[in-house]
Formats: C-alpha cells, sequence, structure tokens
C-alpha cells in the first residue's frame, strides 16, 4: 500500500517568519480563549510565553494581594 | 465509535465491583500463597481440584490479567487527554480564522463561513477533528468526504492547495442536467456526483490548505477546510485564507498536530 499522506518530492514545511508583535497579540488571544501553551508558542513564538507568565504572575500577585486584604 | 473504546466504557461501568474484587483476590492470593507453603488448614485442602487450589488459581490469572488491563487503560485515557487538548487548540484556531476574515471581509458574515480541521487517513478517508461554524448545530450534507472526494479530497489526490468557487460547478450542473453533469471526467467535477453537489448547494466556495508536519520529513497530517455559504464576496475569503494573519494560525495548527501524531 501507498503512503497517501507522502507529500511531492523537494515539499517543504509551512515557511515561517519570526514572530511579529500582532503574532504575539493573536498568541496571547489565543491563550485567553483556552489554548494550550503549545498553541500560545507556536503561533507567538518565545515571547508570547515570556508575556503568558508575567500575565499569570500578575494576576497570582494581584489574587495574593486581595487575599491578605 | 472504535470497538475498543466502546468495550474499555462498557467495563468502567463495573469499575467499582472490580477493585473491590481484585483487591480481595489480592489479598487471598498472598494470604493463600502463605497458607501453602505453611500447609494451613492442611496439605491436602490446597491439591488440584480441591476448592482453595481452584481459588488460587483463579486470583493468580485474575489479578494480573484485570492490573495489565488497567495499566492500558490508563495509557489509552492519557491517549484521550492529549487528544481532546488538540481538538480544543484547533476548535480555537478555526474560530479565530473565521473571526479573522469575518474582520477582514466586511461583507462576509459570521454565519456566512464554517471552518474545520479534517485528518487524512491512511484508507483514504477523512476524520474531522475540530470545527467552527454558526449556527452551531449545522446540517451536515450526508456527503462522506475522502481522498479524491470533494474540493479538500481533490487538493489531497492533487497535493496542492485549493480554492474553489462551487457556485461555477452547481451552474454547469442544473445547465447539463444530472445524468449528463455524472458523465464528466472526474477531475471536472472534484469527484462529485450530481447527487453529492446537490447535496451542497449552500455552499458558495470551499477553500482547502494542507496542513504538513513540521521537521525533517514534512508528511500530509491532515487538512483545513473553509466553506462559505455567503452570496457574494467569495474572493475576499479565498484571499484572506492565505494572508498571514490566518497563515500563522495555520502554522500553529501543523506544530500541535506534529506533537500530537501518535495520539491522532
Amino acid at each position: 500500500m501507498t503512503d497517501q499522506t507522502a507529500l511531492p518530492a523537494g515539499t517543504v514545511a509551512r515557511e515561517r517568519e519570526p514572530a511579529t508583535g500582532k503574532d504575539v497579540a493573536l498568541a496571547l488571544e489565543l491563550a485567553d480563549l483556552g489554548a494550550s501553551r503549545a498553541l500560545v508558542a507556536a503561533v507567538g513564538g518565545d515571547e508570547a510565553l515570556r508575556q503568558l507568565d508575567a500575565i499569570s504572575d500578575r494576576s497570582d500577585h494581584a489574587d495574593l494581594l486581595a487575599n491578605s486584604r | 465509535m472504535s470497538t475498543l473504546r466502546r468495550g474499555r466504557d462498557f467495563v468502567k461501568q463495573f469499575d467499582v465491583p472490580l477493585y473491590f474484587v481484585t483487591a480481595l483476590l489480592g489479598l487471598f492470593l498472598t494470604v493463600g500463597a502463605i497458607f501453602l507453603t505453611a500447609k494451613v488448614p492442611s496439605e491436602h485442602d490446597w491439591s488440584p481440584g480441591e476448592p482453595l487450589f481452584w481459588a488460587l488459581v483463579v486470583s493468580a490469572v485474575f489479578v494480573p490479567v484485570y492490573t495489565l488491563y488497567k495499566s492500558l487503560d490508563a495509557y489509552f485515557e492519557t491517549q484521550d487527554k492529549r487528544r481532546s487538548e488538540v481538538e480544543r487548540d484547533l476548535t480555537i484556531a478555526c474560530q479565530k480564522v473565521v473571526s479573522r476574515i469575518v474582520d477582514a471581509c466586511p461583507r462576509v458574515g459570521v454565519n456566512d463561513l464554517a471552518s474545520c480541521v479534517w485528518l487524512c487517513r491512511e484508507d483514504d478517508s477523512f476524520d474531522e477533528i475540530a470545527r467552527f461554524y454558526l449556527p452551531h448545530h449545522r446540517k451536515g450534507s450526508g456527503v462522506i468526504w475522502g481522498r479524491g472526494r470533494g474540493v479538500a479530497g481533490t487538493a489531497w489526490a492533487r497535493g496542492e492547495d485549493l480554492d474553489s468557487d462551487v457556485t461555477v460547478l452547481v451552474a454547469r450542473l442544473d445547465e447539463l442536467g444530472k445524468a449528463a453533469f455524472d458523465k464528466l471526467p472526474p477531475a471536472e467535477r472534484f469527484g462529485l456526483t450530481a447527487s453529492d453537489l446537490d447535496k451542497t448547494r449552500d455552499r458558495t466556495g470551499v477553500c482547502a490548505i494542507r496542513l504538513v508536519t513540521t521537521g525533517a520529513k514534512p508528511k500530509l497530517v491532515g487538512m483545513f477546510v473553509l466553506e462559505y455559504s455567503g452570496a457574494s464576496d467569495f474572493q475576499c475569503v479565498s484571499q484572506e485564507v492565505f494572508k498571514r494573519g490566518v497563515s500563522e494560525l495555520l502554522a500553529g495548527c501543523e506544530d500541535v498536530l506534529t506533537r500530537a501524531a501518535g495520539a491522532l
């Protein structure tokens, strides 16, 4: 049986350009909708993950402050 | 639903009694082995054919078999969890693609678009893993798509991305009639019969984009399919779907699919 998912010779994966600020914003929107870190990273790169972690830290900090009052 | 899944769901109903029985048999196996060695109550009571002997045999078979089954079940459970995470990611990406296109094309309404991710199976069939469309319970066409059938199936067979204004094909069907349409070469009608096309008249345009695994040896893993049912402006849809805002999302889908290859 031939492999029906084989691609024509010379086919390469989709070309990726470095993530821009718009991509990071899009990745954060995806995170907001509940996307996994893998998808966030795939769309917005490492910068999106850094931003996501920073947002999460800030939110944890805000929760701590609220709970301590 | 697969036979394996049905079997696991069936056994799951008896999880609590099975845990209880296994625990008892496990306990009996341990205590029985000690008593057998110590010949308590007597050597005769543990000899072949006696009830205690058979109880020990049943325990010695049941406990490891059930333990093995539970290990396999846990493995499949993990796979199911991974698949549902992938489904969620792809559904979110589908939703975002629709939102991007609606933003970019003022005359396109959100109800006019349906986006799906179909996995390409080795038996030439598609397996829909994610979809996004409003209204949510849109009626299915009843057509079974596959390699060489429909716009996405043709894109798969030809090994290229495709977009097609389906109204042109529908107009041809109306002009020729069903019998003459079915006699056209399959390549001219996307492998569809007149009856198939009749069932999908609400679609006015379809875009099919290949999703390829990332890495050194790219492999076709699925198709991103965008169906349009608006009256006009399919051109805007077919242009936007290849632009950066959407292609980054599709690249994200490819990444997710590549990571989850074993679970799909």
